[in-house]
């Protein structure tokens, strides 16, 4: 349905208000490139280099003292890829289920003459503000029977209030009246019109909804630690977690200090110090690289060119 | 299909209002609800996961009036009405946590909120290439980056001995600056974090909304004389309008919600006094018994304040805007 | 049509797989087991095979199933545990969960008292979903009963309010038990360089070898120092400082029965004018506030720190043991303020290790499990794990059993091996903690105890003679928790920020600021606090 089309170069050539601009445009981008890039150079930098050096701020841009020490101890971490595997399964099974809760409720949401708009609307919209809470939110699935279950983590947050609203925005500003009604006119049903007309011409907020909610799942770690107990079922952040403890102990000043507990601290420190740049590269590199497949839905005048096919 | 292919050319028309409601009125009431049944089935799906999970558990807020006690459960637990939230009125504390917390929000919407906008805009701007390819997922790589790494990154680099940042000053002539240990700088410190991590990542959605924006008008513009500038301002801004407008909202909307993990981070005892917010209190008042109670209380009155902004703002953007929630 | 038939379908398949999901409730059988005979001593416990299940903070290191801790002691005693083990870190949380959810486990293990706080037990202890234990001690634990004949206080701090004991405590009895936190250390190199070779003893000694140590480059030209540096924001290296001064805390401590709170006294105030002395000198490193552990630690490996506190100063030096030899432990400072010398001390004792919940089947075998671990030779056992996992015995040349590492053991991370066989690994487990024997990697090798002698001797010398525990680890009563859970709360960010302010110098210390300071602190609640421990601690002098 997307094709691809050619930028027709236009006849009219840029005024010189017009050169200016851009080039202020590609300056302003520029700039965030370099204010972005330089930490994100540091952190691959640091995660190859001597840990002692990144701490005393000899590190600055390049690495220095330079191991793979970090990689290899993520690698060899079994755990660290059953979680991986268990993250890709939430991820991929949970998104699936919201793009389909979302997308044709925010739809029914844009049509100006439903009638369950203003009611579903409010119905929604308080559950921003009220909320039970992890208490009883946690008998309820436990009173479910979904407890270490998959479905704790992705039928709880099924629904984005927010990104319901963000959806059924975008329908109402692009998606032309006319059409509608002139297909309601000729006889097509709701799920036609929806089916054929309406998601061809929402494949940039459908990549939208789908990186949200799938970085979502990727990064949630809170539902699993409350929900799961078995930890052959932990995603990947939960298990980082585990890894990475260092912040909370130590700021934690009731816990009892003798030998070991002071030991214990020492050898974690130790270990985070070396693998956690590294491990945030190797948790972040999959959704980097899923990005530019789904930037293409963003290039402008995708619409006009599925409409016209 | 005719109909269809006779609307495409234009944004607006004139003249198919007759139609309209001519057929309109030919339908009752009730004939309107059966034939939009399909529409309630395709809502059907969002309420019944809303119903269940947020609406089941919502006698949960009595614990804020409670003092629960566990062992008793939710219902046994005794009732103390108002109680702590009067405790958290009273703390010593209490207007200098309402006081940060809003302030650094407040900061960090009007920093935070444009900039996105502004960065979705110009690389609308940009013809496609490597360079916008490669600078648009750099720009919202940040916001993969863990809440303690960030963190150490920002106190590493503003250390006043071996930070790049007092490097950099001093290089510039400068003199270096003890950024951690002034409360005035620790608003700035958060917030522009914040700003550098979300900022790329906050664009997404206006860049998609920027996509559905009509080619033909731009191409009309153009045969018109407009400049680039002009028609960014006139086309393209007023396109993605109502989606700012509703992002704006829902903002205000979670004006007094902070994350906790973040400040802490960033939190010392020199900079206590524009760092100490409502959710680190909370998590000292966590630390002694597990105040459940109290700590319900606190986001239910957090949730009041929040509602409160909300409708004030959506009242005023349907006034000015015709872009509401509701 | 055909696409909303197949939506149609779809909803119903959904909603009835959800109502499927509710059949799933399989709960473990209760087994009935009232008629089993728990043996008193000796294993087995049981004579036939029990199963119970266990809650316990995971240290991300092995499934517990999994570890030969557990498989062996379940061969030893015939009991078999079932593991629900969430992160460590988030612990607390699930704890909570489970108590409000009533979705408990049999035992609760190695929780620690600030996940299973003394609030807590007493709060479920009074409603029965936590069982007393005391008469199951007498009965079932003879090494847990005797440690507690030997060391009354000990029964009176882990009793609550109610005269019932509803967790069991972590003992320790190792060489430096008494240390409440990691000591200061002096560099000794550079000790060494400026040629001091007495330690101070007061606080103007110690101001003046500071000085030293600011002025004479003691790590060679042009290198900057930092005379006192530290990573915790003062928070483990305050109590070193104020002992000078004659307090053993910042907040509440009782002396001779009676219960003040120090920050409200002048020692306070004279410690605040000593440390403000040492800010404006140079002698403080200006970040000793803002700087992150690591940081601090990098300083110290290039040998930048002159005074710094840590649990052995090889941690933030970066050195071997043996290098580190040279750098003593910090002397208690004496100043006009304190009439003894005097320094912050441990309880050797912390709660909440093991506690039996409501749908417990066999308390009496759970008792006689963990008494094992009272016994030095159980607490080894939980140290080290069994033979054969983590070292094994063989003899040496002379016919002495001596332990080694056992083949395939990588010996550069011991520790993390040790993880991966027993539990007792970064968690507060129960028992009596006591020195473990040494692990050899050679059977001939002499173990090489210098380091461990070091300490002991430090702490003999510097340590022992002046401990004071500031306030017993006693356990409030729920109004009591409840009454003074706002003012902590308050005081501490209070305390923090001014400590702070006045420290370097942004609040000047005069008697105007010092009495506005006073005044805030009584408006926080300083006297509910102290009324409230003073109660406390009176009740607690009369427990048996």
């Amino acid at each position: 349905m997307v094709t691809r089309r050619k930028k027709k170069h236009s006849v009219i050539k840029d005024t010189l208000a017009d050169k200016i601009f851009l080039v202020c445009v590609y300056l302003f981008l520029f700039i965030a490139l370099i204010v972005v890039l330089y930490p994100l150079i540091y952190i691959i930098s640091a995660s190859v280099s001597d840990p002692s050096y990144v701490n005393s701020g000899e590190m600055v841009l390049l690495p220095r003292g330079f191991t793979l020490e970090g990689y290899r101890l993520i690698f060899d971490n079994q755990d660290i890829w059953r979680g991986y595997a268990n993250t890709i399964y939430y991820t991929a099974l949970g998104t699936s289920i919201n793009l389909i809760v979302t997308i044709p409720c925010a739809y029914a949401l844009s049509r100006p003459e439903f009638h369950g708009k203003k009611f579903f609307t409010t119905f929604m919209l308080i559950t921003m503000f009220v909320s039970g809470g992890m208490i009883p939110t946690y008998i309820l699935i436990m009173d479910l029977g979904m407890l270490d279950t998959v479905w704790a983590l992705v039928l709880p947050g099924a629904t984005s209030v927010f990104n319901i609203v963000v959806t059924r925005t975008f329908f109402q500003s692009t998606i032309p009246r006319e059409m509608e009604e002139a297909a309601i006119v000729d006889g097509c049903s709701d799920f036609v019109l929806f089916i054929k007309v309406i998601l061809p011409l929402s494949t940039p907020i459908i990549a939208v909804m789908a990186l949200f909610y799938g970085v979502g799942h990727w990064n949630s770690w809170f539902s699993a630690m409350i929900y799961l107990s078995d930890r052959a079922r932990f995603p990947l952040q939960l298990i980082l977690r585990e890894i990475l403890i260092l912040q909370d102990m130590y700021s934690m000043p009731d816990v009892p200090m003798d030998g070991n507990m002071a030991e214990f601290i020492h050898s974690k420190q130790q270990l985070s110090q070396v693998i956690q740049y590294g491990v945030m590269i190797v948790a972040t590199l999959p959704v980097i690289i899923v990005y530019p497949f789904l930037q293409r839905y963003f290039v402008k005048g995708v619409m006009i060119g599925s409409l016209k096919g | 299909m005719k109909g269809l292919k006779a609307q495409v050319s234009t944004m607006k028309t004139m003249g198919t209002m007759n139609k309209e409601e001519k057929s309109r009125k030919r339908k009752t009431k009730l004939k309107k609800f059966v034939n939009s049944w399909q529409l309630y089935a395709f809502v059907s799906l969002a309420f019944l996961t809303i119903f269940i999970f947020s609406y089941i558990p919502m006698y949960g807020i009595v614990i804020a009036f409670k003092d629960f006690r566990p062992a008793m459960g939710i219902w046994g637990s005794p009732w103390v009405g108002f109680d702590h939230f009067i405790r958290f009125f009273e703390s010593h504390h209490f207007w200098t946590l309402i006081k940060n917390t809003l302030a650094i929000n407040i900061y960090a919407l009007v920093v935070g909120f444009p900039l996105p906008i502004i960065l979705a805009l110009a690389f609308n701007e940009v013809k496609d290439s490597f360079f916008k390819k490669f600078t648009q997922t750099v720009t919202y790589a940040p916001h993969f980056i863990s809440v303690v790494v960030l963190s150490g990154m920002v106190v590493s680099f503003l250390s006043p001995t071996t930070g790049v940042i007092n490097h950099f000053l001093e290089f510039l002539g400068f003199q270096r600056i003890a950024f951690l240990s002034e409360p005035d700088w620790f608003r700035s410190i958060y917030v522009l974090s914040g700003v550098w991590q979300s900022t790329g990542w906050a664009s997404i959605i206006y860049l998609a909304a920027l996509a559905g924006v009509d080619p033909t008008l731009h191409e009309a513009a153009i045969v018109d004389g407009a400049t680039r500038l002009q028609r960014v301002w006139y086309i393209n801004l007023p396109a993605i309008m109502p989606t700012v407008m509703i992002l704006l909202i829902m903002n205000v909307g979670s004006l007094m919600a902070m994350g906790f993990e973040r400040i802490f981070l960033l939190q010392n005892p020199l900079n206590l006094a524009t760092s100490n917010v409502i959710a680190t209190y909370v998590y000292e008042m966590g630390l002694l018994n597990a105040q459940f109670s109290f700590a319900a209380a606190i986001g239910l009155f957090n949730a009041a304040i929040n509602a409160v902004l909300l409708i004030m703002v959506n009242r005023i953007s349907s006034k000015v805007s015709e872009v509401s929630l509701w | 049509m055909r696409t909303s038939k197949k939506f149609l379908w779809g909803i119903g398949v959904f909603s009835l797989s959800l109502s499927l999901l509710g059949c799933n409730g399989s709960e473990t059988e209760d087994q009935d087991l009232s008629d089993v005979t728990v043996h008193k001593e000796g294993f087995p416990i049981v004579d036939e095979p029990i199963t119970m299940t266990m809650m316990a903070p995971g240290t991300g290191m092995m499934d517990w199933e999994e570890m030969p801790f557990f498989q062996e002691l379940e061969k030893m005693t015939n009991i078999k545990f079932e593991f629900v083990t969430p992160p460590m870190t988030d612990f607390g949380t699930n704890l909570n969960l489970a108590f409000a959810s009533r979705d408990l486990q049999d035992v609760i293990f190695a929780a620690g008292s600030s996940n299973l706080t003394r609030a807590m037990e007493i709060d479920y202890g009074s409603q029965g979903i936590l069982i007393p234990l005391e008469d199951l001690i007498e009965e079932y634990a003879p090494n847990l009963s005797r440690i507690l004949e030997e060391n009354p206080v000990i029964r009176r701090n882990i009793t609550s309010p109610d005269g019932h004991i509803y967790s069991l405590p972590a003992i320790s009895e190792g060489g430096n038990a008494i240390w409440a936190s990691g000591p200061l250390w002096y560099n000794g190199s550079w000790l060494e360089t400026l040629g001091v070779t007495q330690l101070p003893t007061t606080t103007d000694e110690f101001f003046e070898l500071m000085v030293r140590f600011r002025d004479e480059e003691p790590a060679g030209p042009g290198v900057e120092v930092y005379p006192i540096s530290d990573g915790s924001k003062l928070q483990w290296m305050r109590p070193w400082f104020l002992s000078a001064f004659g307090m053993t805390s910042r907040g509440i401590e009782e002396v001779d029965g009676v219960v003040r709170y120090n920050a409200t006294t002048d020692n306070y105030r004279a410690y605040l004018e000593y440390m403000h002395q040492l800010w404006e000198e140079d002698i403080l490193d200006p970040e000793i506030f803002t700087q992150s552990d690591d940081q601090k630690k990098a300083k110290g490996e290039n040998n930048q720190l002159g005074v710094f506190q840590d649990w052995y100063s090889f941690f933030t030096t970066g050195e071997d043991e043996v290098e580190a030899l040279k750098n003593p432990m910090f002397f208690p400072l004496l100043s006009e303020w304190s009439s003894e010398r005097v320094i912050t001390a441990s309880p050797k004792m912390s709660t909440g290790t093991f506690a039996i919940t409501e749908t417990n089947p066999n308390p009496a075998a759970a008792i006689r499990w963990v008494d094992y671990f009272y016994s030095e030779e159980g607490n080894i056992f939980g140290n080290q794990g069994p033979e054969g996992y983590l070292w094994e015995y063989v003899a040496n040349d002379s016919g002495e059993q001596v332990r080694v590492f056992v083949e395939g053991i990588d010996l550069t991370n011991t520790e993390e091996e040790r993880g991966k066989i027993t539990p007792f690994y970064g968690i507060t487990t129960p028992g009596l903690g006591v020195d473990a024997p040494a692990i050899l990697v050679d059977r001939n090798d002499e173990p090489d105890t210098r380091y461990w002698d070091f300490i002991l001797e430090q702490t003999q010398s510097n340590i022992e003679p002046y401990g004071k525990v500031p306030f017993p680890p006693l356990a409030l009563t729920f109004e009591e928790s409840n009454t003074i859970s706002i003012p902590t709360a308050d005081i501490t960010t209070y305390l923090d920020e001014m400590e702070a302010r006045f420290i370097t110098g942004v609040e000047p210390i005069n008697d105007q600021t010092w009495n506005e300071f006073l005044e805030t602190l009584e408006q926080i609640g300083s006297n509910d606090l102290v009324e409230t421990y003073q109660q406390a601690y009176d009740r607690w002098s009369h427990i048996e």
